[in-house]
């Protein structure tokens, strides 16, 4: 039996119309997880409920919250023990998910993903909790594996980062895309923040709410999507059709970040981020921009004044020659020249680690039904469907 | 199980960084972010100079109290960019107001700016730009409290009733150019993203302007995350070709928005056949490399088509400025005739429905 969590317990709820303000909580509140009295006062069996910077958590008994460890794009997360394994979790709330369908379509999407994947390189998704009400939940709770740092975090920190270090990332990264592209996923908003990593610097890609099958169904793919700094070329020059080099270019931005502990392209707007990219690789030849299909980005292109460019190795003298070489594979303007995730991992650079016999393809193709044009009642039935994924138990009990 | 590679590597360790690390630099220790002088916290918004010289409250002073918690949420009312946006209600007042509620960027660029905003909304006293009554700092969001427009924004206007006739655009130019009068010359500030969803309205026909060029700065920051689709629309020339640009860059966006209200779709939509927007690259070229476009003369008076014209001049230099186009014969015409704008909007559908 593990030990119990010292948590404040809050009195009960002013009464209705009660208009003296209520005292300020200890300092404690501000930063634990503080177990509260269920909103209406009737506790459905199976929940208890708990304030978490001020939101509430409606969440499966078997979990204790600890605190909060951040405030995502679209929730509040905060780490928890299951109390069932004794292992650490960290519980995402998204509040009130139907409210915006393109945010909704964008974490079902992510669920559906995260359900098939099974790699040491790409985050577990291990509970979706099943809400009370199937008709009228509002708010969806997603449980990972919890990681203590993100590699945004450790970029930004001050320790030294060692071309030991500088690999092993690089090689774990590229590992776990090679599995994602196996499987015909793109990523598609591969960024620092999306990588977490642990203190014995293992590293797990996550935040699939992008990704998409790479265009089995024929379909175009829609534009835009990638966190701009890390966004290819043939993304900000708008071409309809592309495929897994998108993540290699974000890979190279990336890669190209934790040699130099900074952006190497923090473009302010989307013109200003091709200008960027044109400063450091130099203006391109004609033969390499065949792939822009649309004929005034092609014309925008060219009449950026020209440029030489600047060698990788002048941006970091410090780096690992090796790695200077890969990088600037990865980072070609035309997707078509780039360097694939495989030829990557069988650069030199990645010699001492990489070894092909470790890392099997995934098992099938993953392929997702998921339609943009989809109502409410549709986006809740989904979830609720995928909910059931992991809690099975549930399904007879549907009424 | 550790994965495994082709030779052991040794002890990697990396130190993990404390998760508040960068924001605690700027909090002191009851958690009051400190930024040069100013200061914001749960209470509200202080800056030391003015607290040295204790100046009197000026006239945009709430009559009661005000704290964070006695607000509560009715509705999200807009994800724009810089932060998510919540029709909220005061509990003892029962007052509506807007929350922007925006995750402070301790970057430095990004930081400046987001002080810089808050400081030009403590000082803004102008009728036709939106009011922000409070700011509050707590746990790494700031929220403002804005002043809620009924109304919704032009956007919403020109939703319903695609076009604008001469005499209510003239009464929008007019609120519209006092405002940019009062950030141009007064506040010395370049808005940066004047377009119909930055302009507001209310049930009295009042017109404002909200969201304050930081936001765009902030809109690129967080998640650094931008669709192409509008960015680019109603950006002047010189900026999208990466030139200098000033106080005149907000006269073009100001031109655009005004031609767009009258002849009912985005001006560089070719015909009202045309489904679609033009793509981003040819919407650039189009902007760059053509004429600007104009007010058909044989629809609109010639005061209405001399003062788009006076507004879209692709030299920044042809401009006129924000107080020459007050005097502008467009403006001057319709002065006297004592039109209610609060008639236009309170025949359309109010943007937010919510039980009272």
């Amino acid at each position: 039996m593990s030990k119990k969590m010292g948590l404040l317990r809050i009195g009960s709820k002013k009464r209705q119309g009660d208009i003296k303000r209520s005292k300020p909580r200890c300092r404690n509140s501000k930063k634990m997880a503080t177990l509260v009295e269920p909103p209406n006062r009737i506790k459905p069996k199976g929940k208890h409920y708990y304030t978490i910077w001020q939101t509430l958590f409606e969440i499966d008994t078997k979990y204790v919250p600890i605190k909060p460890i951040g405030r995502g794009a679209y929730g509040v997360v905060c780490s928890s023990i299951n109390r069932e394994t004794n292992e650490k979790v960290a519980i995402k709330k998204i509040g009130n998910i139907f409210e915006n369908s393109i945010d909704a379509l964008r974490t079902l999407r992510e669920l559906k993903l995260l359900r098939h994947i099974r790699h040491e390189n790409v985050i577990a998704l291990k509970d979706v909790m099943m809400p009370i009400h199937k008709t009228s939940f509002k708010d969806v709770y997603l449980v990972y594996e919890l990681m203590d740092t993100d590699l945004h975090q450790i970029i930004k920190s001050s320790q030294p980062l060692s071309n030991d270090h500088c690999k092993y990332f690089l090689f774990q990264l590229l590992r776990g895309l090679k599995y994602l592209h196996s499987a015909n996923i793109l990523h598609r908003d591969l960024k620092p923040g999306n990588l977490l990593v642990n203190a014995n610097c293992d590293l797990k890609i996550c935040d699939f709410g992008l990704a998409r099958t790479n265009g089995v169904d024929g379909q175009f793919m829609t534009e835009y999507v990638v966190t701009r700094w890390y966004r290819a070329p043939e993304l900000l020059l708008c071409c309809d059709n592309y495929g897994t080099s998108i993540d290699v270019w974000s890979v190279g931005c990336i890669f190209a970040e934790i040699l130099g502990r900074k952006p190497i392209f923090p473009g302010t707007e989307c013109l200003n981020q091709l200008k960027l990219i044109i400063s450091v690789l130099g203006s391109q030849h004609e033969s390499h921009l065949e792939f822009i299909d649309n004929a005034k980005a092609r014309r925008f292109i060219k009449s950026l004044p020209y440029t030489r460019g600047r060698h990788f190795s002048q941006l970091y003298p410090q780096a690992d020659p090796l790695a200077i070489d890969l990088l600037q594979k990865m980072l070609v303007f035309d997707p078509t020249k780039r360097i694939t995730v495989l030829e990557a991992l069988q650069h030199p650079y990645m010699a001492s680690l990489y070894d092909p016999r470790c890392d099997p393809p995934a098992q099938v193709p993953i392929s997702l039904d998921i339609d943009e044009h989809w109502g409410e009642p549709m986006i809740r039935e989904m979830f609720w469907n995928e909910m059931l994924h992991y809690h099975p138990e549930a399904a007879s009990a549907n009424a | 199980m550790k994965m495994k590679t082709k030779t052991p590597l040794k002890q990697l360790k990396l130190a993990v960084p404390a998760q508040e690390t960068p924001i605690t630099s700027f909090l002191t220790a009851s958690g009051t972010f400190h930024d040069g002088d100013l200061l914001l916290n749960q209470k509200g918004l202080r800056l030391i100079s003015e607290e040295k010289e204790s100046r009197p409250s000026d006239g945009k002073e709430l009559e009661f109290d005000f704290l964070l918690d006695d607000l509560e949420t009715i509705k999200v009312i807009g994800k724009g960019s810089g932060g998510v946006v919540q029709l909220v209600r005061h509990k003892w007042v029962g007052r509506l107001f807007a929350l922007k509620v925006i995750q402070m960027n301790i970057q430095e660029d990004i930081r400046k700016q987001i002080v810089q905003e808050l400081k030009i909304n403590q000082a803004s006293q102008c009728p036709h730009v939106v009011v922000c009554y409070h700011s509050f700092y707590h746990n790494g969001v700031i929220s403002l409290v804005l002043e809620y427009m009924d109304r919704g924004s032009l956007a919403d206007v020109i939703k319903q009733v695609k076009t604008i006739l001469e005499p209510y655009l003239a009464v929008v130019c007019k609120q519209v150019l006092q405002g940019l009068v009062y950030l141009h010359n007064e506040r010395h500030v370049i808005h940066r993203d004047i377009k119909p969803s930055n302009l507001l309205v209310n049930h009295k026909g009042e017109v404002k302007i909200t969201d304050f060029g930081v936001s765009a700065m902030l809109a690129s920051s967080m998640g650094q995350r931008d669709t192409f689709v509008g960015t680019y629309n109603y950006m002047s020339p010189e900026r999208i070709s990466g030139s200098t640009y000033d106080y005149s860059s907000d006269i073009w966006s100001l031109g655009m928005v005004v031609l767009e209200c009258a002849i009912g779709r985005f001006p560089y939509i070719q015909s009202e056949d045309q489904q679609s927007w033009p793509s981003f690259y040819e919407l650039l070229a189009a902007i760059v490399e053509s004429p600007p476009p104009s007010a058909p003369p044989d629809q609109f008076s010639p005061e209405f088509c001399t003062f788009v014209s006076s507004c879209i001049q692709k030299d920044p230099r042809d401009r006129l400025t924000s107080l020459e186009l007050l005097d502008h014969p467009f403006i001057k015409k319709f002065e006297d005739k004592d039109l209610d704008l609060g008639i236009l909007v309170g025949g359309l559908e109010p943007p937010v429905n919510f039980p009272r």
